[in-house]
């Protein structure tokens, strides 16, 4: 499962001219973030809601390993099974040994971002053991055979034309252009296999440690029939899932929820506590949870980057971003994608897969303006761009901040220290501009390194007279 | 387990925590959560009004009810209309006091056992009854147990729910002030629930171009009879 470099200008360079994508883009983020403003002004008191759920992040992340205990021991007197996985690789064995030990030869999965990062159909695959994903945007993208380009939304980049042609051809069914038709076709076809499967494979949206209960908040009912109709129920969290306490999920449930779709509550929330009890007639009699690492208890070494850990997932700071709403998720390279995905990949894969990735952003900080537990987006991403940057110093590399960067960053410095020297350069770029200058007055194509900025847009004339000339001519009137 | 991973992740959350030592200072965990309040509760016929109302807007059906007979002639006449043959029940104290599974059956419809799959895979009706409602959400509680099994809310297309209008709180915060306490006593014990579900309104997508879609993995109807006390 090695991950090659991710390589984020390239591939949002080819995002960029795929009109169809970036009108479906545009559609779903603006719908998102309508509903979302909506359930932010009617709840009164959200402001506080978020500010509550942040601090219970940080006194769970600031305590991780009571809090990781307390539900280890609370699941496993529920009933249940806890396995501690190092890395993905870990995980998957253990999880297709779990399998194995139950004679499973199908699993109905619901949608979950910790089995998509650790690669869990691929691994059950390998072993010989069908996994079928049960919502239906992870259905589309597994039946595409893609990755899913949104949190919440994992099939926005494919239009419904898209999806009409992947059922027609893959499943062999007539071309049905309503998303109904479509969507009775997925039920038809993933009811069987909740029927026949031995084991539910779920995510975690929050894992209490005072009951040892997990939460999965959805709205379709395959998480529920997931992990209830299976013989055997898998549940799959990153570490830093946990919360303390049972009632602060009265704080949680409505910051999640509102803030992905802008629902009040989502159709189901299922708070599963352990296997079925022995006089339950139905629900799975086995349940496993398996907490997963993969590079994220060395994101806490960081006080600066540590609160990357407070995300819940919910979406909305991929809405409001400027650069994931042109560019969408697959350029992000990775499961995660838009501004978390850009703070979140190059601290679990490392700063040398995804150096592009810091660098994603205008830091114009509407992601921490829509967070609901207010991560210091800015912060952050300047935190990681220094790393980039100093990880290339060390080791004597000029790499994305290259040489010929910091040379006239330097430069830049020195002309915005000295009056002089800023008086010099600016009378200098009037006189050398002339050879380069267009018509109406722009610079639209200057030569190599300024040819990184006209390729794309124009750059504004020097004027003849500099400013601090005419603001004083200005200020004597 | 492989107690040598759990080792090794703890430590390394530690170290990274707390540095080289890894020690800490551990910080009493309190139980109480800031944010829930139970308050007096509000005239109920608001509640009442305010549950139809926002169950209406997503897509559920409400109907309030004014007696135990007419949740009983509501069920009676509901499958006949709809043609039903086959369903799924709770036996809670209400519902076996009524004898609505006795009835349907000696009606003719078929009882399915949630312990059988393709019984209930053909169940054309699953009828329930709710520990509590929130009145702010439009949503019902359902607490599986021996006598309410999950899948009864979950796999026949209808899912029709009674609940007791006493039982209709305020709102999430109320709800949570109840299930703290109920949850604290039973906690870790065989008594303790294996899922408690929150469903508000009928299973729905948007995954195809943010098209609502009604009905595509859980039942596409969703009925709640309101018995007004
Ligand atoms: S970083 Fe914040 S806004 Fe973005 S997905 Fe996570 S919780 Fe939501």
């Amino acid at each position: 499962m090695e991950i090659k470099k991710l390589e984020f200008k390239k591939q949002s360079s080819t995002a960029l001219t795929d009109q169809n994508l970036r009108k479906a883009l545009r559609n779903t983020t603006d719908r998102f973030r309508a509903s979302r403003k909506r359930a932010y002004d009617e709840l009164e008191g959200f402001e506080d809601l978020r500010n509550r759920a942040r601090e219970i992040k940080k006194e769970t992340i600031e305590n991780l390993p009571i809090y990781l205990g307390m539900l280890e021991g609370n699941v496993i007197k529920t009933g249940g099974k806890v396995h501690w996985a190092q890395d993905g690789e870990e995980a998957c064995r253990i999880i297709v040994e779990i399998a194995r030990e139950n004679g499973v030869r199908s699993v109905v999965k619901s949608k979950s971002m910790a089995t998509e990062e650790i690669e869990l159909n691929h691994a059950l695959e390998e072993a010989g053991i069908k996994a079928v994903e049960t919502d239906l945007g992870e259905y589309i993208i597994q039946l595409a055979k893609e990755r899913p380009s949104h949190i919440i939304a994992p099939a926005i980049h494919k239009s419904k034309d898209d999806i009409s042609r992947l059922f027609s051809e893959k499943l062999s069914i007539p071309y049905y252009t309503e998303p109904e038709q479509l969507t009775r076709v997925a039920r038809e076809r993933l009811r069987s296999e909740f029927l026949s499967a031995d084991m539910g494979v779920s995510g975690v949206n929050f894992a209490v440690a005072e009951t040892g209960t997990i939460v999965v908040v959805e709205n379709e009912g395959n998480a529920r029939l997931s992990t209830t109709v299976p013989r055997v129920h898998v549940a799959v969290m990153g570490i830093e899932k946990v919360i303390p306490r049972y009632g602060d999920l009265s704080i949680f449930l409505p910051v999640l929820v509102r803030s992905a779709t802008g629902q009040k509550i989502s159709t189901y929330v299922s708070f599963i506590t352990g296997p079925k009890r022995k006089s339950d007639m139905d629900g799975p009699e086995e349940f496993h949870l398996v907490i997963v690492d993969n590079g994220r208890a060395k994101i806490l070494a960081s006080e600066e980057t540590r609160e990357s850990l407070y995300c819940i997932r919910c979406g909305a700071c991929l809405n409001i971003c400027p650069v994931y709403r042109q560019v969408g998720g697959h350029s992000y390279g990775w499961v995660y994608s838009g501004p978390i995905g850009a703070i979140i990949t190059p601290q679990l894969l490392g700063a040398e897969k995804a150096p592009e990735l810091p660098f994603a952003s205008s830091l114009c900080g509407a992601c921490k303006d829509v967070c609901p537990v207010k991560i210091d987006f800015p912060k952050v991403l300047l935190e990681l761009r220094k790393r980039v940057v100093e990880g290339e110093n060390k080791d004597g590399r000029g790499g994305e901040a290259g040489l010929l960067e910091r040379l006239l960053v330097r430069l830049w410095r020195i002309s915005m220290e000295s009056k002089t020297a800023y008086s010099l350069l600016s009378t200098l770029s009037y006189f050398l501009q002339f050879p380069w200058l267009s018509k109406n007055r722009k610079l639209s194509s200057l030569p190599y390194p300024f040819s990184e900025w006209t390729n794309d847009r124009d750059f504004p004339a020097v004027a003849k007279i500099p400013f601090r000339k005419r603001w004083k001519e200005i200020s004597k009137i | 387990m492989n107690k040598s991973s759990r080792e090794k992740i703890l430590t390394r959350i530690r170290t990274g925590l707390y540095g080289s030592t890894g020690v800490h200072q551990q910080k009493e965990i309190t139980r109480k959560s800031t944010g829930i309040s139970a308050e007096p509760t509000m005239e109920k016929s608001i509640l009442v009004n305010q549950f139809v109302e926002e169950l209406t807007k997503v897509s559920g059906n409400a109907k309030i009810v004014e007696s135990e007979d007419a949740v009983k002639d509501f069920i009676m006449s509901f499958v006949e209309e709809r043609g039903i043959s086959s369903f799924a029940i709770w036996k809670s104290e209400l519902i076996q006091r009524l004898e609505i599974g006795d009835d349907l059956q000696s009606k003719g419809l078929k009882l399915a056992h949630p312990d059988k799959k393709e019984e209930m895979s053909n169940a054309g009706i699953g009828i329930t009854e709710a520990d509590f409602a929130i009145a702010d959400t439009g949503t019902i509680v359902l607490i599986a147990g021996e006598k309410q099994p999950r899948t009864v809310s979950l796999i026949p297309p209808i899912h029709l729910a009674i609940v007791k209008s006493s039982l209709i709180l305020r709102n999430i915060n109320d709800l949570f002030a109840m299930l703290v306490n109920l949850i604290s006593e039973k906690n870790s014990t065989e008594e303790s629930t294996s899922c408690l579900t929150f469903i508000t309104g009928p299973s729905r997508t948007a995954d195809i171009e943010l098209n609502l879609t009604l009905g595509v993995h859980g039942p596409r109807e969703l009925f709640v009879l309101i018995l007004a006390q």
